[in-house]
């Protein structure tokens, strides 16, 4: 070790004044220690000055015009331990060194990218991060990046906010620790903090939808404060780091891509059929109540039923919609220049009649690396897309959403067309809540161009010094068009409202990194600064008066409909932070973080802050005494943190008069806000303790955290007299706790020659509770989902459920001394689980054979409570459809039965109709699902050899297919606490093949 | 070289790092600073127009006006329609207040602002006088509705008409007083309710003050328009609360003076006696004959309520929730021109299609068509007439006949009557408590859906009349005041809930 530092320093001395001079090169195969095979794609790395190579097909490589001196030789290859070696360049010699890889799974040697551009080793990582790499990456037939991390990294919990192709994510790490402030981790694309906050109504998006999974070459997780505090104010959710492919040195790779599927709803609600449904109005109405009902409907009253129509209207709705896809992709380069190009369209129909929903998306990524002068090189990564969306409107209580509406509203003797062929006008509601003339005669449109581009120079300034910067910019440029017909929009004869909203989004930073080595003692670190700022500016009109629909654009309207409306705002933020990691003998390892913001979102009194952060670890493995020989690798670690999260209003600590509308021409202006000048982040603080190992040369390995955060200082809007003129004041006064376990493991069950099974298990076992509210409050926000003290964040108040009584078939509640009453009030509601998961996670299992290869992945949730807004509503006689299980309603005195009698609408006060508010709504939503299945068969080589081809790749792949779920409805996933007729989750299947040139 | 990019390096982290102002100033786009609100001329008429803006709310417009007569007698719901169903059913909590109650308070802080919180000297003297008359005008437009909604009546002897039995019995608060703007967090205190008669006095002195000040403004800063408040408006409206107050002489000639004033100012008088002349008080799209404080609604501004909330939604074009009685219509005689003016058969503009159910409410399948947005149906806006020249005549005819005696009473009614096309009532057939009643079924006749009906009976002690087969609500029960909000009780421990709640 001593001759290292030696010549580290002779290095130091003579690399600067004879660098471009004296070179040599080094040069091998690597194969599997194994099987002898040799390995293509290996990337091969000289350690020191960053350079390297990838294998070719042959598996060999060669890295040429190296500076003389010696070197630490880095092979690294997934499913395969990370070699390393010395190999020392002496001047225009040709060094050969052959690599022989041993097998193993994902290891603590894989490389983990934890902030800022610094990299270590998993084994020196002393927070809690999780990984997916390209392994975990590839084969997973989704159509967005935060989808990929859905039940694969343990204690991030990703569910979909609608099962529209293109909808968003909702997403939280290790629980959600905010009341009234956000809870998006910091999502990082290539060095630029992405922006989420869009103000787009029509359809929900995410602006991850622009970069292609396809193009991802790894995504890290920072769970815990010790990862998270270099980004400080921004941290306190977790951060997301996404890095996307570079070319590597070596043989050009060019591939092609095409896949084609179909988008399916394969589930129903049990609803009530004809028969079913008369016989339910009769029970409440009596035969003339009925036939009042009938005429309604556009029927005579004296129609026979037999006579009726029995539609069903989920037929009608749920029509598959198709899925294409056409993508390519180009790597290579040289020793001074590397590329990675790549080009992707896809269209993706939603399963709902008439086209109604279609998400169409372009994309174009070139990433370029220039190694300009031996110490200085330059990244770009650009990244352009564009996606286009039709949508319906998507989940809520509308009758104009087609899935409330369409599904629980009418009845199965309405239908949507006259024989003629004409929108039937009486329907349930209007004739222009018919949902065909819904679907059919709105249009929503809502188009993303976006941009993400990121320049990033690197200086090495001595072999132990590096200065990095890095320019980044997201821009996000919105356009969302909503037409409505004459027929639709009869009141306004035809409307169109547009709206158009650009983000500019821009992150700059600097950093130096320092690494050095004496004898036993590593340490690095680095200190940066960072200057973020983001911009948006919306404006937007409506027009009406169209008179027909053949003509589109706001010229062909003639009134404006109200004053066009507009905004732009802007926060920013400039930071200084700094990271020291010391490692003695590799075995005990200790990281210190800190990181210094200030924001212009915060009052004056309290803008800046500081972050800090504190881990350590000792592998326990390396120690002498430790000799267990089946244990490849374990640490133990330990880390505490302090992080904010600024995600609040960007002026919420000002005094505000705001814009209000107009009296007599003369817009309002009115008190709005009042100051607060100390209003300030939010402040978690963090421990984790953790566990990682790898066991039997990895075959087995994972790793374990436990975890207790605490949010304090949070947002809360206290109550103010409404004899003010203000409802409320924003201060920093709340307290939620988050704790939980994690655990995951991945194995290798058996690798021979020809055949590869491997499976991987995650889970996060998590509780959450409300620990303090504004001062003498133990409640905030009545209803039944109020904040309370004790409580998890998301609990339920509600009446308890008692039973029907046999007697009159009259809904019972219990009161607050167990007595049976029929009306419930406040006093008698109690608290109830609330809508957080108490156990997620998922597991996968892939096995292949030769070419042929299965992929299967399942995640799961459990203890998960949602009030069943839209089922309960589906309860009552009115016209509307009914919940299938009321067949089994009470019927006559006597009948001891599960569900109330019939009742009409509106003639008895809410609480003693069969949907009235009770803990008997409230459905625990346990799921396990096979979110995809993926059976793919690569051509033998030489097969492909005789096409042309280097090789071809093809699947299927299936989307949602299966799953066991404990709700009546269709929709495991997009619902919050209320479920409200929601968008479903769709299924999708796909077909595809993969060619490279 | 080397040093040479390092030092650029160190430039530039040293340029980055700069100093607090970097993150100091962002300034948003939709707001602007109390300081510049209350001292930038531009900004005041900002602020005045949010004060007058506040009276766009369904509670400050539809809930207001038709609240009353869904509360009692005068509409009630068709078929299903749940829109003031719980008022038409007298379901408890779902009073006119509880909804209004920030409202109300918004204004009165708005109003707060223009008499005591602009920065001396941001305005020209007048212009300055003329922002406080209108904010005490307001402001005791805001404290009226709010006392009597949530107290009883004053009884013209200093005290209030409380139940003489049942919860309210010798109940008689009132409402919170708030006379000083909310500049900052600390001023957001906790207040308690006065009596009612304290409450009454600041009314009284509000407009006391505002007409003087109205009285001495130079013409050229007078508004001179039934959409901002005017002398005319404040003695119209000490009309109505002397009324409130049993203090019959002063109720007789303030309305008197708001009579002439109006005239004087605005040119109002009675409409002609025809069914056009009494449907145009209603048709924004050539004025109001009898203007004498109305609230404008632009219907190109995104003033209306909107398709949910707003009161023409409500009774005329489109959901048709609220529909006059039989027991109403029965009031009319045959050639009144208010039945011919005001009254249609049911029928949704919108849709273009004739609602189911209208005969339910009463025989001929009538809607009210005070409220029709005439000038853009599809923007459901109505200016929303809260003082006019006839319902001074009806005060009149009520003080007249508490203090002069059925004859003159009957006399001034019968001037309101020629004008309507009705028969002219012979006093003779008339004693104090008929005479009465007469009056009450003409203020029904004339100011349906004005904001009147259920305050008429809860000010005179008398039960609330019901119809449709549903009980009168007794005088003594707790539904005749409205609840204090919930959450105001929990924020403001200062707070009494009325009784029975």
């Amino acid at each position: 070790m001593m001759k290292r530092i030696l010549l580290t320093l002779l290095l130091c001395i003579l690399f600067a004044p004879s660098a471009v001079a004296q070179t040599g090169s080094v040069t091998g195969q690597v194969s599997d220690a194994e099987t002898d095979e040799t390995l293509p794609g290996v990337n091969v790395v000289l350690e020191e000055i960053d350079r390297g190579a990838a294998t070719n097909p042959e598996g060999a490589y060669t890295i040429s015009d190296v500076p003389v001196g010696t070197y630490t030789l880095r092979v690294s290859f997934v499913g395969y331990n990370t070699f390393e070696t010395e190999v020392t360049i002496e001047a225009d010699e040709v060094v050969t060194q052959n690599i022989e890889l041993e097998t193993g799974a994902v290891g603590l040697d894989e490389v983990v990218v934890t902030g800022y551009g610094t990299e270590q080793t998993a084994g020196e990582v002393t927070g809690s991060v999780s990984s997916l790499n390209e392994e975990g990456i590839q084969d997973v037939p989704v159509q967005n990046t935060e989808g990929l991390l859905q039940g694969r990294v343990s204690g991030v919990q990703v569910s979909a906010t609608s099962g529209n192709p293109g909808s968003g994510f909702s997403i939280d790490i290790r629980g959600d620790g905010s009341i009234n402030a956000g809870s998006r981790p910091l999502y990082i694309v290539d060095g630029v903090q992405m922006s989420f906050d869009q103000n787009i109504g029509l359809t929900d998006r995410t602006p991850l939808n622009g970069i292609q999974p396809s193009d991802i070459e790894s995504i890290q997780v920072l769970k815990d404060a010790a990862a998270a505090a270099i980004y400080g104010a921004q941290a306190a959710n977790g951060v997301v780091l996404i890095e996307t492919k570079s070319g590597r040195e070596g043989e050009t790779q060019v591939s092609l891509n095409f896949e084609g599927g179909v988008r399916f709803q394969s589930q129903r609600w049990d609803l009530m059929n004809r028969e079913e449904w008369l016989d339910f109005q009769m029970d409440a109405f009596g035969e003339a109540g009925t036939r009042d009902i009938l005429e309604d409907f556009g029927y005579d009253r004296d129609t026979e039923f037999s006579e009726l129509k029995d539609y069903n209207w989920q037929d009608w709705l749920f029509d598959p919609g198709a899925h294409r896809k056409a993508g390519f992709s180009a790597s290579g380069g040289d020793e001074n220049t590397n590329y990675y190009l790549s080009g992707s369209w896809s269209q993706t129909g939603g399963a709902l009649v008439a086209d109604a929903v279609n998400y169409e998306q372009y994309n174009i990524r070139a990433n370029l690396g220039q190694q300009f002068t031996p110490s200085l090189d330059v990244d770009l990564k650009l990244n352009l897309s564009n996606q286009e969306t039709n949508g319906v409107c998507q989940d809520g209580f509308f009758i104009n959403c087609p899935f409330y509406q369409a599904i629980g509203e009418e009845p199965p003797i309405s239908y949507p067309y006259l024989d003629d062929g004409s929108y039937n006008p009486d329907t349930e509601q209007s004739p222009i809540y018919n949902p065909a003339v819904t679907l059919n005669e709105e249009t929503r449109t809502s188009t993303v161009t976006q941009f993400v581009g990121n320049l990033a120079p690197s200086y090495q300034v001595t072999p132990w010094l590096t200065a990095e910067a890095s320019a980044g910019l997201d821009w996000q440029i919105a356009k969302e068009n909503d037409y409505g017909t004459p027929t639709v929009a009869p009141a306004n004869r035809g409307e169109l409202y547009r709206d158009h909203n650009w983000i500019t989004n821009m992150t700059l930073n600097a950093t130096l990194n320092a690494s050095q080595t004496w004898g036993v003692h590593d340490v690095n670190g680095l200190v940066g600064t960072e200057y973020r700022r983001r911009r948006e500016d919306d404006d937007g009109f409506g027009v009406i008066g169209f008179n027909n629909s053949l003509l589109r654009v706001a010229n062909a309207a003639s009134e404006a409909a109200g004053v066009p409306g507009g905004f732009n705002d802007e926060f920013r933020q400039l930071s200084y932070f700094a990271r020291g990691n010391y490692s003695y003998d590799s075995r005990y390892i200790v990281t210190l973080t800190g990181r210094y913001d200030g924001s212009s979102r915060f009052g004056n009194l309290r803008r800046w802050g500081f972050f800090p952060s504190v881990s350590f670890g000792w592998r326990v493995s390396e120690e002498e005494f430790f000799n267990a020989d089946f244990v490849d690798n374990l640490k133990v670690r330990a880390s505490y943190g302090e992080t904010g999260n600024s995600q609040i209003g960007d002026y919420a600590a000002r005094g505000l008069y705001s814009l209000a509308d107009s009296y007599d021409g003369q817009p309002s202006i009115r008190p709005d806000q009042l100051a607060n000048q100390r209003l300030t982040w939010e402040e978690k603080r963090s421990f984790n303790f953790g566990v990682d190992y790898s066991l039997w040369s990895s075959r087995v390995s994972g790793s374990l955290n436990l975890y207790r955060e605490n949010s304090d200082n949070l947002l809360l809007d206290r109550p103010l007299p409404a004899s003010s003129g203000y409802g409320e004041i924003t201060e920093n006064i709340g307290r939620v706790q988050n704790q939980g376990i994690e655990f995951d493991v991945q194995t290798v069950n058996v690798q021979t020659e020809d055949f590869r099974w491997s499976t991987n298990f995650n889970v996060s076992i998590r509780q959450n509770e409300v620990k303090e509210l504004t001062p003498g409050t133990e409640e905030l926000e009545s209803g039944f989902t109020p904040v309370a003290v004790g409580r998890s964040l998301q609990a339920f108040k509600l009446p308890i459920w008692a039973g029907v009584n046999p007697a009159d078939g009259r809904p019972l509640y219990y009161d607050s001394n167990n007595n049976l009453t029929y009306n419930p009030d406040a006093a008698d509601e109690q608290f109830f689980d609330g809508a957080e998961e108490d156990v997620v996670g998922g597991f996968g299992t892939r096995v292949s054979y030769k070419g042929l290869s299965l992929n299967a992945f399942f995640d799961y949730s459990y203890g998960k409570h949602v009030y069943q807004n839209a089922l309960s509503s589906y309860t009552a006689a009115f016209g509307e459809n009914v919940w299938g299980e009321l067949r089994n309603r009470w019927k006559e005195p006597g009948d001891v039965a599960p569900y109330p009698r019939s009742t009409p609408f509106g003639n008895f006060d809410t609480a003693q109709s069969p949907g009235g508010l009770s803990n008997y709504w409230l459905f625990r939503v346990n799921y396990l699902r096979l979110k995809n299945i993926t059976l793919s068969y690569n051509l033998p080589s030489n097969l492909a050899d005789q096409v042309g081809l280097r090789g071809a790749r093809i699947y299927v792949t299936g989307l949602n297919l299966v799953d066991w779920q404990s709700t009546p409805g269709i929709e495991p996933e997009a619902s919050g606490t209320l479920e409200t007729g929601d968008y479903p989750t769709e299924q999708q299947f796909n077909v595809g093949v993969e060619l490279d040139l | 070289m080397r040093s040479f990019v390092t030092t650029v390096f160190a430039a530039a982290l040293l340029l980055l790092t700069g100093c607090d102002s970097v993150v100091e100033r962002t300034e948003p786009s939709q707001s602007i600073s109390q300081e510049v609100a209350l001292s930038n001329p531009d900004a005041i008429q900002g602020v005045r127009a949010s004060m007058y803006d506040r009276m766009h709310t369904e509670e400050m417009s539809t809930d207001w006006l038709l609240g009353p007569s869904s509360l009692a007698d005068n509409m009630y719901f068709r078929g299903n329609q749940g829109r003031h169903q719980d008022l038409n059913l007298n379901e408890r909590r779902a009073g006119i207040g509880t909804f209004a109650y920030d409202d109300l308070y918004n204004l009165i802080n708005d109003a707060n602002l223009l008499i005591s919180g602009l920065e001396e000297g941001a305005l020209p003297e007048a212009e300055a006088n003329k922002l406080e008359a209108e904010g005490r005008f307001m402001r005791a437009l805001a404290m009226h509705h709010g006392v009597r909604i949530f107290g009883y009546d004053p009884n013209g002897q200093g005290g209030v008409v409380p139940p003489n039995s049942g919860p309210g019995q010798g109940f008689n608060l009132g409402i919170e007083i708030r006379t000083e703007p909310t500049l900052d967090v600390n001023d957001a205190t906790s207040t308690p309710r006065s009596p009612v008669p304290e409450v009454y006095d600041q009314i009284t002195s509000d407009l006391e003050e505002s007409i003087g000040i109205f009285q001495n403004l130079p013409g050229d800063v007078k508004e001179g328009s039934e959409y901002y408040p005017s002398e005319a408006a404040a003695q119209a409206l000490m009309a109505r609360v002397r009324l409130y107050q049993r203090d019959w002489e002063a109720a007789d000639s303030r309305a008197q003076n708001a009579i002439d004033l109006a005239s004087s100012t605005f040119g109002s008088e009675l409409a002609a006696p025809d069914s056009a002349s009494a449907m145009s008080i209603f048709d924004e799209r050539n004025g109001n004959p009898e203007a004498i404080f109305t609230i404008a609604t632009d219907p190109n501004a995104g003033e209306s309520p909107g398709v949910n909330e707003a009161i023409s939604v409500y009774t005329t074009i489109q959901y048709l929730a609220q529909l006059p009685t039989q027991d109403l219509i029965d009031l009319y005689e045959p050639g009144d021109a208010r039945l011919e003016a005001w009254y249609d058969p049911c029928f949704n503009e919108i849709f273009e299609s004739k609602p189911t159910g209208c005969d339910g409410v009463n025989d001929e399948g009538y809607e009210l068509t005070k409220y029709s947005s005439e000038r853009a149906v599809s923007q459901y806006a109505d200016n929303h007439p809260h003082l006019r020249i006839a319902e001074m005549y009806l005060i009149q005819a009520e003080a007249r006949l508490k203090q002069q005696g059925v004859g003159e009473g009957i006399s001034r009614l019968n001037d309101l009557r020629e004008q309507r096309g009705a028969s002219e009532l012979d006093p003779t057939n008339y004693n104090q408590d008929s005479a009465m009643d007469e009056i009450l079924d003409e203020r029904r006749r004339e100011l349906v859906a004005e904001g009147h009906r259920f305050f008429d009976l809860k000010r005179l002690g008398r039960d609330i009349q019901k119809v449709q087969g549903r009980e009168d609500i007794p005088f003594r029960d707790e539904r005749v005041l409205d609840d204090v909000p919930e959450d105001e009780l929990l924020v403001n421990d200062s707070l009494q809930q009325n009784p029975g709640y």
